[in-house]
């Protein structure tokens, strides 16, 4: 997937009014809740075909972060 | 060969709204919650009610049609019966004026309970041991969520369903496909109360548990493969079977398992608008507004799957 895509549907899916960006943390985001966890599952899982803890998730910072543990490779 | 030839539903008289849960913690808004699970009410029992009393709404309602003097088998699944001890199956026996010449049995599973208790009912008459069995799944999950606990209090409602399996000439349950692991054992408990952390100690583990994450990714990576498992053991396909009524989990998570089992949206059964997730009835619940909304009818091939608590899953195919 593309960085710019995969971007554009993590703002949907978090339903955030700013579009995300590489920079973006989840720190502190109140868009960033179990909810969003759940969306992020089912939108990892259908794109790339990987499942990660929720756990995992739950504690990622920001965009970056969450890129690598959906494997760089897999976004571009 | 068994059948199953009558389903009945049975609702506590307390239906629960959004905007009655949104009163328990001041400035809380479900609407964004309620739109992502598809849930805007649930039914819960009030504390003088209990899966007894519930589980008696079913069966009461099930012999103003059927005969129950020849009932000879009685299955109860729960997970929470009204005592330790006796189990419930037997007081519901002397409750309902079912024959002392009946079996009765409670078993304790949540989400994949109906599939079970399918299963020993086609054991039982397959096997000679039984003619007519009563099923009856009775939950009340209500009554071990904290009532601060808004996220599973919007989630899981309490009803209660009894169905009549009967031995039959055709074969109206299919082979099932079951399965357990209890490796996530903890990711969906209530700790404290049973034998191992007896005291309740005012803590969180008083009261029901539930890692969405994480049942979430069970059901991803467990229920295609069953889905998979069942169509190949009944000699089926996706397009060969009517109809399929999945565990109502939420609406969320069941779109999400419809898409990756490619099972077509006409062919899927999605309503939890109004009950929520009522764990072990959510099955049987379908199946009653499928045919009540005449979407099957007699003759039909329905795949069901039941996953959750346990975990523990399994499926077959029925034809009603």
């Amino acid at each position: 997937m593309h960085l710019a895509e995969f971007l554009e549907e993590l703002t949907e899916l978090l339903e955030v009014e700013e579009a995300v960006t590489l920079d973006t943390s989840f720190e502190g985001m109140d868009e960033y809740d179990s909810l969003a966890v759940m969306s992020l599952i089912a939108f990892i899982d259908e794109n790339f075909d990987k499942t990660i803890s929720g756990e995992k998730l739950s504690n990622v910072k920001g965009v970056k972060e969450l890129i690598t543990l959906i494997g760089e490779d897999n976004i571009s | 060969m068994a059948k199953i030839t009558h389903i009945e539903t049975y609702f506590p008289s307390w239906k629960m709204s959004n905007a009655d849960l949104e009163a328990v913690v001041e400035g809380i808004n479900l609407e964004k919650i309620a739109s992502k699970i598809g849930i805007q009410s649930r039914f819960v029992v009030a504390e003088d009610e209990t899966v007894l009393t519930m589980a008696i709404g079913a069966c009461e309602k099930l012999f103003t049609t059927t005969e129950k003097s020849d009932i000879d088998y009685l299955l109860l699944c729960t997970q929470s019966p009204d005592y330790f001890l006796p189990t419930t199956a037997c007081i519901l026996q002397h409750a309902t004026g079912l024959p002392t010449t009946c079996a009765a049995l409670d078993f304790n599973l949540g989400c994949s309970g109906y599939v079970y208790g399918l299963s020993l009912a086609k054991g039982l008459i397959a096997s000679g041991q039984a003619k007519k069995v009563l099923l009856v799944t009775s939950e009340a999950y209500s009554k071990h969520i904290k009532h601060e606990d808004i996220a599973n209090r919007s989630i899981f409602g309490d009803a209660a369903t009894a169905s009549l399996i009967e031995e039959s000439d055709n074969d109206g349950i299919g082979n099932l496909s079951l399965g357990t692991d209890g490796s996530g054992a903890e990711n969906l408990i209530v700790k404290n109360g049973g034998m191992c952390q007896p005291s309740k100690d005012g803590s969180d583990d008083d009261y029901l548990y539930m890692n969405g994450p994480e049942i979430f990714n069970f059901t991803i990576k467990a229920v295609p493969l069953l889905v998979d498992a069942v169509l190949e053991k009944n000699g089926e396909t996706l397009s060969t079977i009517d109809y399929a009524v999945f565990h109502q989990a939420n609406e969320y998570m069941l779109k999400h398992l419809r898409k990756k089992c490619k099972i077509e949206a006409e062919k899927f059964h999605l309503d939890m608008t109004s009950v929520g997730n009522t764990v072990s009835s959510t099955i049987p619940i379908g199946l009653r507004q499928a045919l009540d909304e005449k979407r099957i009818k007699a003759g039909s091939k329905v795949l069901i799957v039941g996953f959750g608590v346990g975990y523990s899953y399994g499926g077959t195919i029925l034809t009603l």
